[in-house]
Order: structure tokens, then sequence, then C-alpha cells
């Protein structure tokens, strides 16, 4: 039966890797796309930082109380005062601002007493709301100055408010450290991806066959109908792994060129080591497995690429809700939830991640996803041995 | 030899229920070429499905080289190839690829598929499409490589679906050619079809079908005499009369 097998397998994977845009789609896309997304928006967000950080704003300060606050607003940003600017003119301007003081501010700070002042500022203005940041970052800048003298007149400082300082230690293992992010990450990416990665090739080599009229030729070849399901299985597995592989290779570099931006810098990258990135494969290889096996036996039962796509995307999309949920959540203990399909591969990815393996859970995965696999082969035979759904000739 | 005795096939659905095939018996022989004669939906398709072991009858037998195609499928589906006209090669591999796929599936030793492919290539004109990929050939030379493919294991019952369904004349005439080759070689060969002119130029013997039953079984010699015509369309409007499929006026 494997022998079969293998020659399907073999058939299908050549068929696809002679096609250099299917090779593209499949395996170099997912590689290129997270990096070039990432580069994109790390080049598109600090550009825009240097546009706002260049740009001259207008700014009027109304009862300016003290000279000092402008100083504070010369450290911080370029700017011009504009005495006629108004509340009118701040909604229908680009990079503008007002403040304004109450008319004896400079009174009640000789007198140290509090002040209220306004900020007019335009959400809706990119450059006034960034405009808007620094100049509150000023206010709370000259407030601290003001505070701090206040409190020196009493012969006390600014530190002198803080009663209790605090030291953390975080006690994690060094591998586990930095590693929050990645496995919030990983596993959701690579879940989807199995099952995008594999969507449309499970589909095409069941449905799409039917649809082309080569599956007839396929099951009167001598040929066991298990050998077709299994060698049919294997192959959707393949580029299903290969897809998730290639991006999350394709992940790591965008967390290296996205740099600390995204996240990049917090990422402990030394916890995926060789033993790390083998628990990895084995688990993504179950998981592909169990979704390679699931699309190939919706795509066998449906009539052709439309009708299988019908059935395919709720699964998709479940597993997208799937991920979305389980992303922020750390791996239960409950056992019976490591028997649950492609959740248990989702939070024994999260265990490995960040160094807290723990092997029943893992096994538990392991043995649960194969005993899947198992029963969706048998399936699929009994569906491939099934004439009303695999012949459309008749009636 | 291919044998069918009584065989009949339903198909149920919600709505209805239809008799594709009814109580349906006929024999071929080796070194003839036996042509399923009928309009469309008579039970031609489903009859040849049945032979094929891709269909189970609900009753009734049949065997090809003196195996039941239900019980011992798999020493039937070594002994036939079969083919459809609406089955359509697509991908990325050659024919050449593809013969070897399918003589790897039947277990052929490497030698053999190779040579098997060069014997067939020559013999239906593949040379020069033999490493193109399919996706690329005309409809002609995909028709070539699906008559190869369903050849390479050198069946002795070669079962054909409307063999000459949605071809060019040349590549049609090619078909022919080699269904009278390949019955003068010893060979059983079963096709169905709605056009007498191909029936007439191919077949030892015809049959008949109407609503799922073969109303007639004979050689073309025999059909002629019997109902004094000298064309098998006329005989097939005599039937189709008889059985009152139409009335001629």
């Amino acid at each position: 039966m494997f022998r079969d097998a293998l020659i399907i397998f073999r058939k299908e994977l050549k068929n696809i890797f002679k096609d250099a845009r299917t090779v593209f789609a499949v395996l170099i896309l997912p590689m290129l796309i997270m990096p070039v997304i990432f580069l994109v928006m790390n080049t598109v967000s600090t550009s825009q930082t240097r546009t706002y950080e260049n740009t001259v704003y207008k700014l009027k300060i109304i009862n300016l109380p003290d000279a000092r606050f402008l100083s504070f607003l010369d450290q911080m940003f370029s700017f011009v005062i504009d005495e006629n600017l108004s509340e009118e003119s701040v909604r229908n301007q680009e990079n503008s601002i007002m403040v304004e003081f109450p008319a004896d501010a400079a009174e009640r700070v000789r007198d140290g007493e509090k002040i209220d002042a306004r900020l007019f500022y335009n959400s809706t203005s990119r450059g006034s709301s960034y405009g808007a940041q620094i100049v509150q970052n000023a206010l709370s800048s000259y407030s601290s100055l003001l505070l701090s003298e206040k409190l020196l007149e009493h012969g006390l400082t600014l530190e002198d408010l803080t009663l209790i300082s605090v030291e953390k230690r975080d006690v994690a293992p060094e591998e586990s450290r930095g590693t929050e992010l990645l496995a919030t990450l990983i596993p959701y990416l690579l879940l989807i991806y199995v099952f995008a990665g594999s969507m449309n090739i499970g589909l095409d080599t069941t449905a799409g066959e039917k649809e082309r009229g080569s599956m007839p030729v396929l099951l009167v070849n001598q040929v066991s109908r298990s050998s077709i399901a299994a060698g049919k299985i294997l192959y959707v597995m393949t580029i299903a792994i290969l897809n998730s592989i290639f991006t999350f290779i394709g992940l790591m570099i965008a967390f290296k060129v996205g740099g600390p931006a995204f996240g990049g810098g917090e990422l402990n990258f030394s916890s995926l080591s060789a033993t790390t990135l083998f628990g990895l494969f084995i688990t993504l290889m179950t998981m592909s497995g169990l979704a390679a096996s699931l699309i190939v036996l919706l795509g066998s039962l449906a009539r052709n690429m439309k009708e299988g796509s019908g059935y395919v995307m709720p699964i998709y999309i479940m597993a997208i809700v799937l991920g979305v949920a389980t992303m922020q959540m750390e791996s239960p203990d409950n056992p019976l939830l490591y028997l649950v399909p492609f959740i248990n591969s989702i939070f024994v990815m999260k265990d490995i991640i960040t160094a807290s393996f723990v092997v029943s859970r893992f096994s538990l995965m392991l043995a649960s996803n194969l005993v899947y696999v198992s029963l969706f082969i048998y399936f699929l035979t009994r569906v491939f041995n099934s004439e009303k759904i695999m012949d459309s000739s008749g009636a | 030899m291919v044998k069918v005795e009584k065989i009949t096939k339903t198909f149920e659905s919600r709505r209805k229920k239809v008799v594709a095939v009814d109580s349906l018996s006929f024999s071929a022989e080796p070194k003839s070429i036996y042509g399923l004669l009928g309009p469309n939906g008579a039970g031609k398709t489903t009859t040849l499905r049945i032979i094929s072991t891709l269909l189970k009858p609900d009753s009734g037998k049949t065997s090809v080289m003196g195996f039941d195609c239900v019980v011992r499928p798999t020493e039937v589906r070594k002994r036939i190839g079969f083919l459809t006209s609406d089955m359509k090669l697509s991908g990325n591999l050659t024919p050449k690829e593809l013969l070897r796929f399918y003589g790897e599936l039947s277990h052929m030793r490497d030698t053999d598929i190779s040579n098997r492919t060069k014997e067939l290539s020559e013999y239906l004109d593949m040379n020069d499409f033999l490493d193109k990929r399919i996706g690329k050939l005309s409809t002609g030379m995909k028709q070539k490589a699906a008559i190869a493919v369903s050849l390479i294991h050198d069946p002795e019952v070669i079962i054909f679906d409307e063999p000459t369904n949605g071809l060019d004349i040349l590549t049609a005439r090619t078909v022919t050619d080699f269904l009278k080759d390949y019955r003068d070689q010893g060979k059983t060969i079963i096709i169905s079809t709605h056009i007498m002119s191909v029936a007439e130029k191919l077949c030892n013997r015809v049959g008949i079908i109407f609503k799922g039953r073969l109303v007639e079984d004979d050689t073309l010699e025999g059909l002629y005499e019997k109902f004094g015509e000298d064309n098998l369309e006329d005989v097939f409007f005599r039937i189709a009369d008889r059985e009152g499929v139409i009335e001629i006026v």
C-alpha cells in the first residue's frame, strides 16, 4: 500500500514543482510577504515620524505664565507663534495647536498655586494630534519644574515623594524570557498558513480531478483506494508543512528587519534552539497531517472545486477564530483540551516556545492527532469506495 | 472476454428513481469490437462503468476474462484499459511522465515502461510532444496521450466511452485506426457511441440500448437483414419506432 501511495505522492509533488508560479506562491511568497510587510510598515512609520519631527507647527499661547515653558517647547519641536490662531482655525488648519492659560496664570505660578491649562487641537489631523502630544509633554515637564521648585522651598525634592522604590527581578529561566510574543504569534500564524497553504492544493487534487474527469482513470487502476487516499494526504500535508516552514522563516526575517518598532527588539531568538525547532516541526507535522486529511476528505466529497471551497472555507474561518481566541491564552492544565484537534497543537507549540515543555501534553496531542488522521484516512478510503460520491455519471 | 449477465442499475435521488440499466446482457469476444449504441441517457456509460468496476450493479453479474467485476475488482482492473471522452488531462507533467506514473501504478518494471512508452508514442504518433507539458497540448494531442495512458499496461480488454467524441477528423481517424489494429491483435474492445458511422466502421457486433434495455444484439449484417435496410442509421430509426421512442412518418 505504502509503495503505491508514494508513487501518487511523488507524481503530485513533481506536478506542482514543475510550475514556477505555484512554487513561487507556495514557497517563496510566504517567505517574502512577512518581511516585505514589516519593512514597508517600518519604513512608512519611520518616515511619518520624521515628517512630523521636521514640521514647523503653528502655536498660539494665550496668557503665557512663564518664559521657561517656551524653552521646554523649543527643546521638543519646531514651531512659530501665530497670534491669529483661534479655536476655529485650529479646526481647519493642519499642524495647529493652541494653549490657553488663565488670565492670572503668571501670578498663580509665582504664588505656587495650581493652574488649569486648555489645549486645543484637531484629533482628525495627525499633525495636530502629534503636536498636541508634544505640547502636553512640555506642559508635563513644566509642571514638574514648578512642583520641584515648590518642594525645594520646603527642603524636599521630587524623589522624596516616592516612598517605596521597587526593583523587579525576573526569575524566569533565561531561555524562556522574551518568548511571549513568539508564543503568541507563531502558533497562530502556523495554523493559518497550514490551512491557507494546503486548501487550494487539497481541493485541486480531489474535487479538481473529479471536475477534470481524470479521477476515473486513477480509480480503475489496480492500486487500492486507501493508497490513493494516503498518497493524496501525504502530498497535501507536505505542501502545508513547506508553506508553514517558509512562513516561519519569513516571520523570523520580518522581526529582524522590522526592528524594535514591531517587537523584534524584545524577542528572544536564542529561545529557538535546535530542540525547540524539532519539537515545533513534529507538532507542525501532525497539525498539517490533520488539516490535509480534513481538506482532502472534504474535497473528495465535493463534485467540483467551487463546491469544495464551500465545504472547506468554514473550517478555515474556524481555524482563524481558534488562532485568535488562543493567542493571548496560556497553555491550560486540563488534559482534555490536549485531545481537541488544532487547539492541542497551538498549546503545545506555546509550551515549546516558552521552554515549558510538558511530556504528557505533547504525548496527548501527538496520539490524538494520529488517531484523527487515521480516522480521516479510513473515512476517505470509504469515500473513494463510494460510487455515489466518486462517480458523477449516474442519475 | 467480457460477459454481462442481466445487470440492473438504479440511481435514486430524493425526488426520483431512474433505472439506468435494466436487465442487460451481452458478451464481447476477443478479436472483436462490440459497440453499444443508443441515444444520450440510454445507459451506455453506466454499463461501461459497471464493467470497469467504477459502479456496482444492483443485480446481475459482469465478468472480465473470467473475473467477477464485483468480487475481484483488482484482477479486473489489471486487465482493462478504460477511457472516457470527458477525461481531460491537465497539469504540468509531460505525456512521458504521465505514462511512467500509470506504469508504476500498474507495477510495471522500469524497462517495460520505457519500452511500452516508446512503442505507444510511435504507434500514436506522439514523439513530437512526448516531452511537452500536457497543459500546453492541443485537444487531439491530449486525447492521444489519454489513450496511451489507458493502454500503458497492455490490457487485454479495452473499454472506450464515446472514443471519437469532440475530436477533429484527423485525431478521430487515428483513434478508429488504433481500435481496429488492437482488435486485430486479439484484444476485446467495447465502445459506446451515438455516431452510427463510427459503429459501422468499427464494430463486429452491435448492441442497441433504449431506456436502459438492450433491445437488439447482433452483427451489422444480421441487423441489416432483419430490418431490410442497408445502413445502421435506418436500422436504428426502425428500432426506435418499434420501441415507441420516435414515430416514423
